[in-house]
């Protein structure tokens, strides 16, 4: 049998729209056999066939009295149940206009009016407080860049809510002075359909990559319960049952969801990614990077080892990063190993009235690495050694390694490659 | 200002209450209406199920038995008094027909 997709557009949810649509469809020799997600589904058909769209619950007696006259159930779409009859002088379904005015007024209550209203003053208040929040704490150039960004998302749904408040508020009063139409709200329904967007938009934004992945499971699984939702329910399940079991399996994906994200969140799930070695974090000070920085713009640093004060070990994301560290490590090593002359002490303590350690003159990358040896290792591209002191990079690894003797390098360089294989984050 | 549901009956509400004078159920009260109104008012069957239950919240209705899966209703004595206080409603509105036609 030849079957034919059509997108849906946004006018189908109108049901003068809709019906029009699909009788024009039945003269053009197609039949409605599904509504999928995004596709109507059409069958070959050489009759003209008439359709109507019901918003009545379906019992036994309902059915009865339906396939008496004539009418044939297709399928429940958008909260309603579509009929198609071969008889084009077939009762309509839908007789007294104040009665079909009530059934389109139930999705478009007072309360679902006040509730977008709060939700938009929630959001707006949330955006405002991460605004705020900019503006008073000393985040990275990333962070407030991100935080930024989530701000203006949360905002811009704030204001999706007011205006879909409105909408309803006018969709309300259109319905009950007969002007409920489908040009009159096109403008409205447009905005709507960002809603999604805006959503992808905030996911991708406020979401490093590996929690981006994550998010997508939800539309993943969204898709998967429509169209099990069409396929189980609307088709198999015996349609009296129809509504009690949409709500059960609701209920339950809502829970299974919920329940994943409670458990994903307190580490009872053990994801992929993650493994059984206690890693500890320790960060270079270096001008911008931050542990906070964990999004697609910036450069996340992680460092893994029992005893960072020994061995700082860094797994970047990117290799600029990789370097930038590289560089950090060889000239703290190579302070960490300089005894200071007199004169450098009393130069500081004239400046600062005492001296440390930190107030040592840090020099330059490539004078600090004069000092150190070059080491030639199997394990890790760059090496160079001072002292009892190793720092070694290989491509987004970094590591440095104090009071280690020279014959051990490789063996322990070897370690920290396996290490690296097993663990690898990015 | 949204009208009220029931604050004034459609045909089709009206005709509705007077079939249930008698006890029956959906598909019954369709024919009924039909040969009542001598063909004049059709009752759709979404209108018609959509419109039970809701009379029966508001007590105008109730619903006496189920046989075969089929629920049939009748009635109530508030349904009777809407019936006559629409009938007192629109005895008004033929008073003041005819008194403005007469002028």
């Amino acid at each position: 049998m030849e079957r034919k997709y059509v997108f849906i557009k946004n006018r189908y949810k109108y049901d003068e729209e809709c019906i029009q649509f699909l009788e024009d469809m039945s003269y053009d020799g197609w039949k409605l056999h599904h509504i999928g997600l995004l596709f109507f589904s059409f069958v070959s058909c050489s009759k003209h066939l008439k359709y109507q769209i019901d918003y009545t619950d379906i019992d036994e007696e309902y059915n009865e009295v339906i396939e008496s006259l004539g009418y044939t159930y297709i399928t429940h779409w958008n909260f309603r149940n579509i009929y198609v009859s071969e008889n084009k002088n077939a009762v309509d379904l839908q007789t007294d206009n104040e009665v079909y005015k009530q059934s389109l007024l139930q999705f478009y209550t007072r309360n679902s009016k006040l509730c977008f209203i709060i939700l938009g003053i929630i959001l707006l208040l949330i955006a405002g407080v991460i605004a705020y929040s900019i503006f008073t704490t000393p985040y990275s150039f990333y962070r407030s860049f991100n935080e930024m960004l989530i701000s203006i998302t949360i905002f811009l749904l704030s204001i999706y809510f007011f205006v879909y408040s409105y909408t309803i508020h006018l969709k309300r009063k259109s319905i009950i002075n007969n002007t409920y139409t489908y040009n009159k709200f096109k403008f409205y329904d447009m905005i709507s359909e960002f809603y999604p967007f805006i959503t992808i938009f905030t996911l991708i934004i406020s979401s490093n990559m590996f929690e981006f992945f994550m998010s997508l499971i939800i539309p993943i699984i969204l898709f998967l319960t429509t169209h099990l939702q069409e396929s189980i329910i609307n088709r198999q399940i015996s349609k009296k049952k129809r509504r009690y079991l949409k709500y059960s399996f609701a209920f339950v994906f809502v829970i299974l969801y919920f329940g994943f994200i409670y458990f994903v969140d307190n580490n009872q799930i053990e994801l992929p990614r993650y493994n059984n070695i206690p890693f500890s974090t320790s960060y270079p000070q270096y001008d911008s990077i931050y542990e906070c920085d964990k999004n697609f713009f910036s450069s996340y640093v992680r460092s893994f080892g029992d005893n960072p004060s020994e061995v700082n070990y860094y797994q970047c994301r990117n290799k600029d990063v990789s370097d930038q560290i590289f560089k950090y490590l060889i000239i703290e090593s190579e302070i960490n190993t300089r005894i200071p002359t007199e004169e450098e002490i009393d130069i500081i303590v004239n400046k600062t009235g005492s001296w440390s350690s930190d107030d040592i003159e840090r020099y330059s990358y490539e004078k600090a690495l004069s000092f150190y040896k070059e080491y030639k290792s199997s394990y890790f591209k760059k090496c160079y050694y001072i002292d009892d002191i190793v720092v070694a990079m290989d491509d987004h690894v970094v590591i440095s390694i104090i009071g280690i003797s020279k014959k051990d390098f490789d063996h322990v360089l070897k370690q920290y490659k396996n290490f690296t294989e097993q663990n690898y984050i990015y | 200002m949204a009208r009220k549901e029931f604050e004034t009956l459609t045909p089709q509400m009206f005709y509705i209450l007077l079939a249930l004078n008698k006890p029956m159920h959906g598909y019954d009260i369709m024919n009924e209406v039909l040969h009542m109104s001598n063909g004049e008012i059709q009752i759709g069957a979404g209108t018609l199920y959509t419109l039970l239950p809701r009379l029966e919240k508001e007590l105008y209705i109730q619903l006496i038995k189920e046989e075969n899966k089929r629920k049939i209703y009748q009635i109530t004595t508030r349904g009777k008094k809407k019936l006559l206080a629409e009938k007192e409603r629109m005895m008004k509105q033929i008073q003041l027909l005819d008194e403005r036609m007469e002028e």
